[in-house]
């Protein structure tokens, strides 16, 4: 099958693979930031996405390749994750902890642990879960051109991420439930006054975050990579987190986000084998290297623009975010 | 103290599970981890050339804590400081033709290193002061940034010849050593950086209002204690030290560098920082105990084969035992069962037979 040219160097097939790469490496950032979206809302920044992503990979490797039931794998990766939103919340619900502090302490204790235990697993892979159609339309919308096979021939983890974002859009905005969250969020004493359950709020948005790290872990592993190496979330979490500032805690922005950070990456992989010449476009805001610069750039940067215009409440940024709620005696 | 050294014997107490469950002693991996170093003295110079940026990077977090502030960036500031470190050592010379004196190559790369730290910090707090952009997350992001320049750096620009396995030149000088041993005078930098940073806090107009608005930030405000200026100097401070420990890292540790040369001092800083939040010399305590812990987390690796990320491992419990125990010994425990409160019933037996009173 000859490539066809799309624009000046521009081939089909380049497009394609860049478009089906960049699908394949958002569903793990949609999990996780649609996890930490819901937690920050309340209040509860979680800093350990990055080590739960690790804790849960590795061990969902393990018991789906002794077990070899890649179901069971996954339920792994999602109790690790909530194992650790329980820890998390027990001590910066509970007692109060400073929650930056327990969040670094959580991705550290994830690093080491893995590196610690991981060694054996690293020389084995797993036929991780198939793709599949997308059921009833994905079969024939596969055959549109450029997007269709990355959008509905894929894992069903990665169906999954991308139904879910409605789910929690749905959930935030328009339940109770979503109003009590923002609530607490925003001013959890007064939340508290008018009877919102402060406490079991906070606890269980952080485990919902972190179970959803726990199944973006598992989805990497099983899904996607199928083999384990020391570190290999590779500073996904970190992206999660700053997805979920630049995406200003929307699930339906996250999604589009994630998408543009996981163009980055695959960009990043891609643009090695092109000739993009010197000078400052082409030789340095190009490089591999320094493409993936750009998230954490864009981090600081909305979290200027949020910070500045912080009377505007669309923007959405959760007034009591990272503090600790004391009820008054 | 008490609550310090506690806290660090439950951590090798369950880091010693994970020690059982690889089949390790953890008798003899700890004994070795901590008096190897007494009895080998290359080990032990290896401590204090380690201690070094440890206890410069501890200071780095250590003092904008003490104004209540977060530093959680010192990683990229360390970073920066090492980068520039070796962009300095293997140009300079060139630059300024051979036969560079490396006493002049050592102090400018010294000097570059801390003010490169300092820079590094600054966008951080002129967001801060500015617009009080959340100082955690910005520093925090700036590590990353600080890791893929680095990354980018040391596979582009800063790379010396060819090969798949990207490194840079070597730095055209060496930390000097001290009296004939192994070890090099970054350790009395940092001594210095521990009782300048001692004076000032605790001797200085300055340090007191830093304490300050640290403890009560609405008294510091109302006696006319400026908080962007107390807000300005600790970061100033803190990257400055931070940049300093890049430079010891990388001219008196490592010379040349690959992708993910740093050893992630700016992290361990933080427990660091947290374990000797009380004083400097508390932090230069805790910098040395994870100077032993590191080196001798390497030397059971090579020695009894149990993974070096014991020490990270060591570090993360340290943490998470410092922050149940601090909340534990600052908070009254009680125990509530539905509308029963062991607290309010203690505390209604003590008032029995009391007359009267509210």
């Amino acid at each position: 099958m000859g490539d066809v040219v799309l624009v000046a160097g521009l081939t089909e097939s380049f497009v394609t693979g860049l478009i089906g790469a960049t699908v394949t490496a958002s569903t793990p950032l949609i999990l996780a930031a649609l996890g930490e979206v819901v937690a920050e809302r309340a209040g509860m920044l979680n800093l350990g996405v990055e080590g739960i992503m690790l804790l849960s990979a590795l061990f969902s490797f393990m018991v789906a390749l002794t077990t070899g039931s890649l179901f069971l794998g996954f339920l792994t990766g999602v109790v690790v994750g909530i194992i650790a939103g329980l820890l998390h919340a027990f001590l910066t619900v509970s007692l109060k902890a400073d929650q930056v502090i327990s969040g670094i302490m959580i991705t550290l204790l994830g690093a080491a642990v893995t590196a610690f235990v991981g060694d054996d697993w690293a020389s084995r892979s797993i036929d991780g879960l198939e793709k599949t159609y997308f059921p009833v339309i994905g079969e024939p919308l596969s055959a549109v051109p450029l997007v269709g096979e990355a959008l509905f021939y894929s894992t069903p983890t990665a169906f999954l991420a991308v139904l879910l974002v409605p789910v929690v859009w749905y959930g935030l905005f328009r339940t109770n439930l979503g109003q009590e969250i923002i609530a607490v969020g925003e001013d959890p004493e007064a939340a508290d006054t008018v009877g919102v359950p402060v406490f079991r709020i906070r606890y269980g948005v952080t485990v919902f975050g972190s179970a959803m790290a726990g199944l973006a872990g598992a989805h990497l592993i099983l899904a996607w990579i199928n083999q384990w190496s020391t570190g290999m979330t590779s500073g996904l979490g970190w992206v999660a987190i700053a997805l979920v500032i630049v995406s200003r805690w929307r699930p339906f922005y996250a999604l589009g986000v994630a998408f543009i950070f996981s163009s980055l990456n695959a960009l990043q992989i891609r643009v090695q084998g092109l000739e993009l010449g010197d000078g400052l476009v082409g030789g340095l805001l190009l490089d591999p290297a320094f493409i993936s610069i750009y998230p954490y750039v864009a981090t600081i940067v909305v979290l200027a623009w949020v910070s500045r215009n912080e009377l505007d409440e669309r923007l959405g940024r959760p007034e009591a975010l990272a503090s600790p709620y004391t009820r008054e005696e | 103290m008490a609550v310090q050294g506690l806290t660090v014997v439950a951590a090798l107490a369950v880091a010693a599970l994970a020690l059982v469950a690889v089949d390790a002693n953890p008798v003899t991996v700890y004994s070795e981890m901590f008096l190897g170093a007494f009895s080998d003295p290359l080990q032990a110079s290896r401590v204090f050339n380690r201690s070094a940026p440890l206890i410069l990077a501890g200071l780095a977090v250590y003092i904008p804590l003490r104004s209540g502030l977060y530093n959680i960036g010192a990683e990229g500031q360390l970073i920066v400081g090492g980068l520039v470190t070796v962009w300095v050592g293997t140009r300079l010379p060139e630059a300024m033709g051979v036969g560079a004196e490396g006493a002049v190559v050592f102090l400018a790369a010294l000097g570059v290193a801390v003010l490169a730290g300092v820079a590094w910090v600054y966008v951080p707090v002129y967001l801060y002061n500015k617009y009080e952009v959340n100082e955690i997350l910005t520093t925090l992001m700036l590590v990353f940034t600080a890791e893929r320049v680095s990354a980018y750096l040391i596979s582009g620009p800063l790379q010396a010849g060819g090969g798949g396995f990207p490194r840079t030149g070597s730095i055209a000088f060496d930390l000097p050593t001290l009296f004939g041993t192994r070890i090099d005078v970054g350790i009395v930098f940092a001594l210095l950086a521990v009782a300048g940073t001692w004076l000032v806090i605790n001797r200085t107009r300055l340090g007191y209002e830093v304490v300050l608005s640290g403890s009560n930030e609405g008294v510091a405000e109302q006696t006319g204690i400026g908080t962007k200026k107390i807000t300005f100097f600790v970061f100033t401070f803190a990257a400055a030290l931070a940049g300093l420990a890049g430079f010891i890292e990388v001219a008196g540790n490592q010379s040349s560098l690959t992708i993910g040369w740093q050893p992630g001092y700016g992290w361990t800083a933080i427990p660091i920082a947290l374990l000797g939040r009380r004083g400097a010399v508390q932090t230069m305590l805790a910098g040395f105990m994870f100077g032993f812990i590191f080196v001798g987390a390497s030397t059971v690796e090579t020695t009894l084969g149990v993974p070096a990320a014991i020490s990270q491992m060591i570090e993360a419990l340290i943490i998470l035992f410092l922050i149940s125990g601090e909340v534990l010994k600052t908070h009254r425990l009680d125990l509530v069962l539905g509308r029963w409160s062991l607290r309010e019933s203690v505390g209604k037996l003590a008032r029995v037979g009391r007359a009267g009173g509210n």
